[in-house]
């Protein structure tokens, strides 16, 4: 299912993703098939119902996650980068997190507000 | 507009130009009418310059995650000048990578995985910079100032 996600930094400019929303049932998720299939920007949504989702990055292109609770406020962030080989995983207590790729070309301390407009396309 | 590299049509960016920055990620493109683009580099610098062609933002860091962080509120206030002097409101975009840019449209700004490319690419002189062929200039690598 595809979402717009508005994020509104502190300058008043919105930035806007376009991005396929995947629902996971499991506490482990490895993202990288994910993202070769849907491709960046990727909504993450926890639905297992466990305090901890431990997403499994390795091989991952460059990107930028996004931790977001239940309103889609931002509550941290985890880099990954460069990471061809060997074995790298987070783990995650929100129940959205927000993949996109970097560069990015704000600051984090920037974001003012997440929101989602609505469901523009089912796949 | 490519075909086999012996019967190439249009031309690339030059050596000259991309040794002042054009074609070297991130740049702006202004999209002026179809098929028509102008492009700006954008430089990080630590000092102001005024030697150097298209957009400076200023900053200490040498980080480039530090410096791209700084992009959209430096195209945000280039944009606003631009749209005040020409009156108008104008198709901008900023390129990051070869399938990643991030434009501005009448509601919002918006990632997109598709970069401007072909077509007539001018600089702010109105010289031309390349037709036909990608607005970056092709390396092994890609090349990126910061």
């Amino acid at each position: 299912m595809k979402k717009q996600l508005v994020v509104r930094l502190s300058s008043k400019l919105e930035v806007n993703f376009h991005c396929t929303e995947v629902p996971v049932t499991s506490t482990f998720l490895d993202v990288p098939p994910v993202v070769s299939e849907h491709n960046f920007p990727i909504l993450l949504h926890f639905q297992h119902g466990a305090l901890v989702s431990t997403l499994h990055l390795s091989q991952l292109p460059d990107a930028l996650l996004l931790h977001l609770d239940e309103n889609l406020q931002f509550q941290s962030a985890t880099y990954a980068y460069h990471q061809p080989k060997g074995d790298f995983a987070v783990q995650s207590q929100c129940p959205f997190v927000l993949i996109i790729p970097l560069p990015i070309p704000f600051d984090l301390k920037d974001i003012q507000s997440i929101r989602s407009i609505a469901n523009t396309e089912n796949k | 507009m490519s075909t086999t590299p012996d019967k190439q049509i249009g031309f690339p960016i030059s050596q000259s130009h991309a040794e002042q920055g054009f074609g070297k990620f991130p740049y702006v493109v202004i999209r002026l009418h179809y098929g028509i683009y102008m492009q700006f580099p954008i430089h990080f610098v630590k000092e102001r310059r005024d030697d150097l062609v298209g957009i400076s933002i200023q900053t200490e860091s040498n980080d480039p995650k530090e410096q791209q962080a700084l992009l959209l509120n430096a195209i945000a206030q280039f944009k606003t000048q631009v749209d005040e002097q020409k009156k108008r409101f104008h198709r901008l975009c900023v390129v990051l990578d070869k399938d990643q840019a991030y434009y501005w449209e009448e509601d919002g700004i918006k990632f997109s995985h598709s970069i401007p490319k072909g077509g007539t690419l001018l600089n702010s002189q109105q010289d031309f910079l390349a037709m036909g062929f990608p607005h970056q200039i092709q390396t092994k690598q890609s090349e990126r100032h910061g």
